[in-house]
């Protein structure tokens, strides 16, 4: 089943679009990348995801809830930008008010990780360091036993080791409870040994939105002569194409290399850069298959 | 039936929430009402042991020159020396004022920052990716606040009825029972304002989501409604089923003791009424006798409308009717407005 | 004095724990195939020997549990592992070894080639990209399948070249 759902999902912020006609069936128990450039919409998407704001046109569903709804409410946890947390409580007391506020909540998996992070309980949550507070809100998003878990840029804040642990923790509770993950990053990096599916918005537009093979698969880098380059267009589609000296490496959307090029496969990097680079291509999800 | 029984548990949590979150509010405002009402209360407590040690009384009507009766009056306020300036200074306006202005304290200084500050500093955005929705957390918790300062304002009301009965004794009859004053030193007025001042709070916070600028709007809408109140509200309430009646001579009064008194007019039998300025200016200089002969030959008599002192208990619990009628408005407008826009 | 911590991640359960090396351009889960390959060549592993388990990767490296099971899918189709469900995933069988005198012959006629090529002017980088392309040919087999044994099974599946 699909565990995100959107379909000609819209939001407006006085007279600019921040998200037009929005399409994307994510399927259940994939960790999903949210890339694109700043203001192309990720964080309005995450909003709207997680029930902080209201689509001006379309509908979302996460799990087979509206976005927002109480139902969906309880299975998905989101931890926002900004990190929101009550920064004038101590951190004991704002695991107590979680407690009072949630349904599910596994205090022993609160208190085990926070001990283990040397974050002490008497702290005042605003005197933590960012690093901190956002293990704090990861720690809280987590404890609440969700079905989904929607991340905004939280990891920024860690320093390299935290960054890894916390990946690992989440990868194994991905492994562990099928937790489906949707995170937005501007590490390009990691994304291949983490991500299973890709969304890149672009301008406030699903430009792709596939699985991570799929898109490997489906992409071959081509190495040749520059002068080639410009017919190539026509044999094969044609995401970017760079020009180095008499040689042009060309990202491609084929299996097969053309006569007279040389393919590789392609890395995960090269093709987020690649779509990246070229906001008219498109790689979008076909109409939802019943499951 | 699960749903009600996840409901009931739901409000402790919330009251839990509200603990942590809001210690400081919750024991404050509250607290601030009943401080009040002992200060109040010890106020009133030696004036009315001295007044029973002196047996005097509290008499209905007094005559004026009498200094041999036990009643309590004006004229014998110097023979009480220094305890008469004391009881007198008691009596100021001041005083009914600050009470008064309690309820508008509750929703300034603890209403609006509640809300506003939820907003201002980000920490809805973690509060709203919870279980408990926004509609019922807000309700749950500040609900719970204006529950206890209502209460709170209700006993301060009762402890500062008690203590302006003191302050009427020297007037062995007291104020102006429709004047302000008496009107809102009464538990249900007293709790009705706080109601209002708290649910402006939930609305201007939830609109206006800044704390400053909440603040000040607060100040001005809630200042627009006892304004309201206390001007033109009581001229077009206080009238509502009013009697009128033609005063045959200016010696005797033919309308009932503490009537409320709306308008007096001159008219003839059948006739419209007059400029009552224009015939008030006729008469200057006019003693009570050629007063009567000038009208009589004019055929005029004076009219007025008034409102007996029996409607007194019905128009005070309309006028808190309407005041808990806006306060209702008003949160579900906040209600309202926070689905439509609940976290952004 | 450099002291070798033991990484008590995974209770030692496995011989061998896996390490990314991420500037390669490899994907993830043929890293960690070729890692239990180069284990396997040198001793490390043997028949029996459980392999790490998914939930013990994931955590130590940050990686995708599918990534795992991909690496362990694909060992399952070189007929190297196997899984056993609840338990972990084991080794069933060595790779062919080639025998030793085998080795020796062809290490006598790769080093004759490469004299060869150092006559002919050919540098160190120019021998790797001849040999990279001789054997990416090879291994392509024109579209008829690999001529190299153990990749057939993986030809079937499609697998990245």
């Amino acid at each position: 089943m699909n565990v995100i759902e959107t379909d000609g999902l819209g939001k407006r912020y006085r007279q600019t679009w921040a998200l037009r006609d929005c399409r994307l069936f994510i399927p259940a128990g994939q960790v999903t990348a949210l890339v694109g450039p700043n203001g192309a919409g990720k964080t309005t998407l995450l909003r709207i995801l997680a029930g902080l704001a209201t689509p001006t046109a379309g509908t979302a569903t996460v799990l087979g809830y509206a976005a927002g709804s109480q139902q969906a409410r309880d299975a998905v946890s989101a931890v926002d930008q900004a990190v929101p947390l009550y920064r004038y409580l101590r951190v004991r007391d704002l695991l107590a008010a979680a407690r009072a506020l949630n349904d599910r909540w596994d205090a022993d998996l609160a208190v085990q990780r926070l001990s283990s992070l040397k974050l002490p309980m008497s702290a005042k949550v605003g005197k933590l360091s960012g690093g901190q507070q956002a293990q704090l809100a990861l720690t809280v998003a987590l404890a609440r036993r969700p079905r989904l878990l929607l991340l905004d840029e939280p990891l920024a804040s860690l320093d390299p080791l935290a960054r890894q642990e916390v990946l690992g923790w989440l990868m194994t509770c991905v492994a562990e409870d099928g937790l489906s993950v949707v995170f937005s990053s501007h590490v390009i990096t990691e994304l291949e040994r983490v991500a299973t599916y890709l969304v890149v918005l672009s301008q406030g537009q699903v430009q792709v939105a596939a699985t991570v093979d799929s898109l490997l698969d489906s992409h071959l880098a081509l190495t040749g002569p520059a002068a080639d380059a410009g017919g190539l267009a026509g044999q094969v589609p044609v995401i970017t194409a760079q020009q180095a000296g008499r040689q042009a490496q060309v990202l491609a959307r084929t299996d097969a290399a053309p006569p007279g090029w040389a393919a590789r496969p392609v890395t995960m990097e090269e093709l987020v850069l690649g779509y990246l680079r070229e906001p008219s291509a498109r790689v979008l999800p076909r109409l939802a298959v019943a499951q | 039936m699960t749903a009600l029984v996840i409901k009931a548990i739901k409000v402790p949590r919330m009251t839990r929430v509200s603990w942590y979150k809001h210690r400081t509010l919750v024991l404050g405002i509250p607290g601030m009402f009943l401080f009040a009402a002992a200060l109040l209360v010890s106020a009133s407590l030696l004036p009315r042991h001295w007044i029973s040690a002196q047996h005097f009384t509290y008499c209905q009507t007094y005559s004026g020159n009498d200094t041999s009766s036990r009643c309590l009056t004006e004229n014998s306020l110097p023979t009480l020396g220094i305890f008469g300036e004391f009881v007198t200074y008691w009596r100021t306006e001041g005083a009914v004022l600050a009470v008064f202005s309690l309820a508008a304290v509750a929703g300034l200084f603890g209403g609006v920052p509640w809300v506003a500050r939820e907003f201002e500093g980000g920490g809805f955005r973690f509060t709203w990716t919870q279980s408990v929705s926004p509609r019922r957390w807000l309700l749950g918790t500040f609900g719970l606040l204006t529950l206890l300062a209502a209460v709170a304002a209700a006993i301060c009301g009762v402890a500062a009825h008690w203590w302006f009965q003191v302050t009427q004794f020297p007037l062995g009859g007291g104020t102006n029972p429709w004047g302000w004053e008496s009107i809102e030193t009464t538990p249900l007025s007293m709790a009705s304002w706080t109601l209002l001042a708290m649910a402006f709070a939930l609305l201007l916070g939830v609109t206006i989501r800044r704390v400053l600028p909440a603040m000040i709007a607060f100040a001005v809408t809630f200042g627009g409604c006892v304004l309201a109140a206390q001007t033109w509200l009581p001229e077009f309430l206080f009238r509502v089923g009013e009697s009128s009646v033609r005063i045959t001579d200016s010696a005797n009064q033919t309308y009932p003791d503490m009537s409320y008194i709306a308008q007096t007019w001159y008219a003839r039998p059948g006739g419209p009424k007059l400029n009552t300025m224009a015939v008030v200016e006729q008469l200057r200089g006019y003693s009570l006798a050629q007063e009567d002969h000038w009208l009589a030959q004019r055929h005029l008599s004076e009219w007025i409308a008034y409102q007996p002192h029996s409607h007194l208990v019905w128009l005070v619990l309309a006028r808190n009717g309407i005041l808990v009628a806006v306060a209702a408005v008003a949160v579900l407008a906040s209600v309202w407005w926070l689905r439509r826009h609940p976290a952004e | 004095m450099v002291t070798v911590k033991p990484d008590n991640v995974d209770d030692g359960v496995s011989p061998i724990a896996f390490y990314l090396d991420r500037g390669l351009g490899v994907p993830t889960y043929l890293q960690f195939v070729h890692q239990v390959d180069y284990a396997l060549r040198l001793g490390f592993l043997g028949v029996g020997d459980q392999l790490p388990r998914i939930k013990d990767v994931t955590r130590s490296l940050a990686v995708n549990p599918d990534t795992v099971m991909k690496a362990y899918r694909e060992l399952e189709l070189r007929g190297i592992a196997a899984g056993r469900p609840g338990v972990g995933t084991f080794i069933t069988r060595a790779p062919d070894v080639v025998g030793l005198k085998q080795l020796a012959t062809l290490q006598k006629k790769l080093s004759t080639w490469l004299a060869e090529a150092a006559e002919a002017g050919v540098d160190e980088l120019g021998i790797k990209a001849l040999f990279t392309a001789a054997l990416r040919d090879f291994s392509d087999g024109g579209g008829a399948g690999s001529r190299l044994p153990g990749r057939a099974a993986a030809r079937r599946e499609g697998g990245a070249a």
